[in-house]
């Protein structure tokens, strides 16, 4: 069996245990998501490659404190945020957004409708963006497809910073929920549900 | 939100810690709230199936496939993974010859000792072989170290070499630091040129991190020592070697020492409370006038979370390093909880 046949989970262990093959594979696998990510983030080249490439020094030195808690690609999300957020902190930078300018986006239902249109979510995503109610799904457009700062968001909606980031954790605790109970496939090729091993992202 | 408890915590009970999904994801946790959280996750198999969702639909909603990579961006990523892996094999080696050196102390010991009765009973010269060894590690040559230290203890003459023996002031060689699976939010055993030491003892002892050669980064250390006052803290720091290695370096060369420790205190990870070791620099004055950090430690303060940094300097007239500091830094905002100094 090739390295490009094995699960994630399984290469990371061993890497873990110092087989630089199976870096090598999560790193082809995983190189443009993780950039993908971090562009997202910040908006910008530069600082969108610094912080991946900060990612995977972070899976390079770290990768023996994965537990399997959760998936590999969702531990690897999780690192590649973590380094964006660390990164912006260093260089006294915050989010940016990546699209369209937040004032030219319209409160109405059908405005974030269309954005979500844009991307391709797959049927049972998008089905679980319907169940939403339409203000936690204009703050998790706003937040997750565009790319827009808490701080942004809260002065576009009028609300406190706080406001915000409880609606879209709650609105993210119910678009979870909503996946699970679904079980479907997301359109990326992973899986709502984590015993399906999730590999291929390069 | 920020304070839940695995399930067989004691307390009241807590609320479904599904709120906490995306915090978690998206690192909106404070301190200690995703070592918790992941908790949960080890016991919550749905759970963990809805982190999962979630991670994907906001990969999704993000398209963060859709973006493509720059150009040269697989050659600049394995170029930097590279020199990482180096970084990463050069502290492994120096991990093996602190162990050496360890040893090395303990049989030194034994050597002299044998040596000075050979002296007593025939007036001979002391054997070199121990001199060697010196060289060697000064060298940076691990296998000639190695080697030099076996035949070192060989020359002990079959003398057993106990726990101690004939070293009561040997260092100890660090232990590795916990970390959790917590991702960039976990501690990292080392700086970015320097190993982390564990400063054991406890409650206001002298530290036990280790002196070493002039390459060294500062030391950053996970211990969470807990110290209640300015004479603790005194005692704790004053005289470690971190420090006293820098005494009498010229300005010039201090201020370049400065830089390349603030550079790795700001290149360190967190430690496992959450706190960044370069959280306060800037107050304390790191790489200002040639102030050196030399240590980094979290700490318990009078009971609360802190961050102790010791800091050699050349005092204001003075050409050469000759005053040490240390500081105890509160968790919010970097006050000043405690401040001594020495000469």
């Amino acid at each position: 069996m090739s390295a490009a046949d094995v699960a994630d989970e399984v290469l990371v262990g061993e890497w873990a245990r110092g087989d630089q093959a199976a870096f090598d594979e999560l790193v082809r696998r995983y190189r443009r998501r993780v950039y993908g990510i971090c562009y997202r983030y910040f908006g910008d080249a530069a600082d969108a490659e610094d912080a991946a490439q900060d990612a995977f020094v972070a899976l390079l030195r770290k990768a023996g404190t994965f537990q399997g808690t959760s998936s590999f690609s969702t531990w690897m999300y999780r690192v590649t945020v973590n380094a964006c957020n660390d990164l912006a902190r260093k260089r006294g930078r915050r989010p940016q957004r990546t699209d369209t300018d937040v004032s030219t986006l319209a409160d109405d239902l059908a405005g974030t409708e269309d954005l979500v249109g844009r991307r391709e979510l797959g049927m049972v995503l998008e089905g679980a963006l319907r169940e939403l109610d339409p203000d936690t799904r204009a703050a998790i457009v706003l937040h997750d497809v565009q790319g827009v700062p808490y701080q942004d968001i809260a002065e576009r909606l009028g609300l406190a910073v706080g406001t915000v980031k409880s609606r879209i954790h709650r609105g993210h605790a119910r678009l979870a929920a909503l996946l699970t109970e679904a079980g479907g496939t997301l359109p990326d090729g992973s899986a709502s549900n984590p015993a399906k091993p999730t590999s291929g992202h390069a | 939100m920020n304070d839940y408890r695995p399930p067989d915590a004691q307390g009241p009970a807590q609320p479904e810690p599904d709120e906490a999904l995306s915090a978690y994801l998206l690192g909106d946790l404070e301190d200690g709230a995703a070592a918790a959280f992941e908790a949960w996750l080890a016991a919550d198999a749905g759970l963990r199936a809805r982190l999962d969702a979630l991670a994907g639909a906001l990969a999704a909603l993000g398209g963060v496939d859709d973006v493509d990579e720059p150009d040269g961006f697989a050659e600049r990523l394995g170029a930097r993974l590279a020199a990482e892996r180096d970084v990463a094999d050069l502290s492994a080696r120096r991990e093996r010859r602190r162990r050496w050196s360890a040893v090395l102390t303990a049989a030194a010991g034994v050597v002299v000792l044998a040596v000075a009765g050979l002296q007593v009973t025939t007036g001979g010269p002391p054997a070199p072989r121990d001199e060697r060894v010196a060289r060697e590690m000064a060298a940076g040559d691990d296998a000639a170290v190695e080697q030099a230290a076996g035949e070192a203890l060989l020359e002990s003459d079959g003398m057993e070499l106990e726990s101690g023996a004939g070293s009561a002031d040997a260092y100890r060689a660090p232990e590795p630091m916990a970390d959790g699976d917590g991702g960039a939010a976990g501690v990292e055993e080392t700086a970015a040129d320097g190993p982390a030491d564990s400063a054991g003892g406890g409650s206001g002892g002298a530290p036990s991190m280790a002196a070493a050669d002039d390459g060294q980064g500062p030391a950053i250390v996970d211990e969470g020592a807990s110290l209640d006052d300015d004479d603790q803290l005194r005692a704790r720091y004053e005289g470690a070697p971190e420090s006293e290695r820098f005494r009498g370096l010229p300005r010039e060369d201090a201020a370049e020492v400065a830089a390349r420790h603030a550079d790795q205190v700001r290149a360190a990870d967190a430690f496992a409370s959450g706190a960044r070791p370069d959280r306060c620099l800037d107050e304390v004055g790191a790489e200002r006038d040639g102030r050196i950090v030399t240590v980094v430690e979290r700490l318990r303060w009078q009971g609360g979370e802190a961050l102790a940094y010791v800091l050699a300097l050349p005092s204001e007239t003075s050409a050469t390093v000759d005053r040490f500091e240390a500081w105890v830094m509160g968790p919010q905002g970097c006050d000043i909880l405690g401040r001594v100094s020495w000469r």
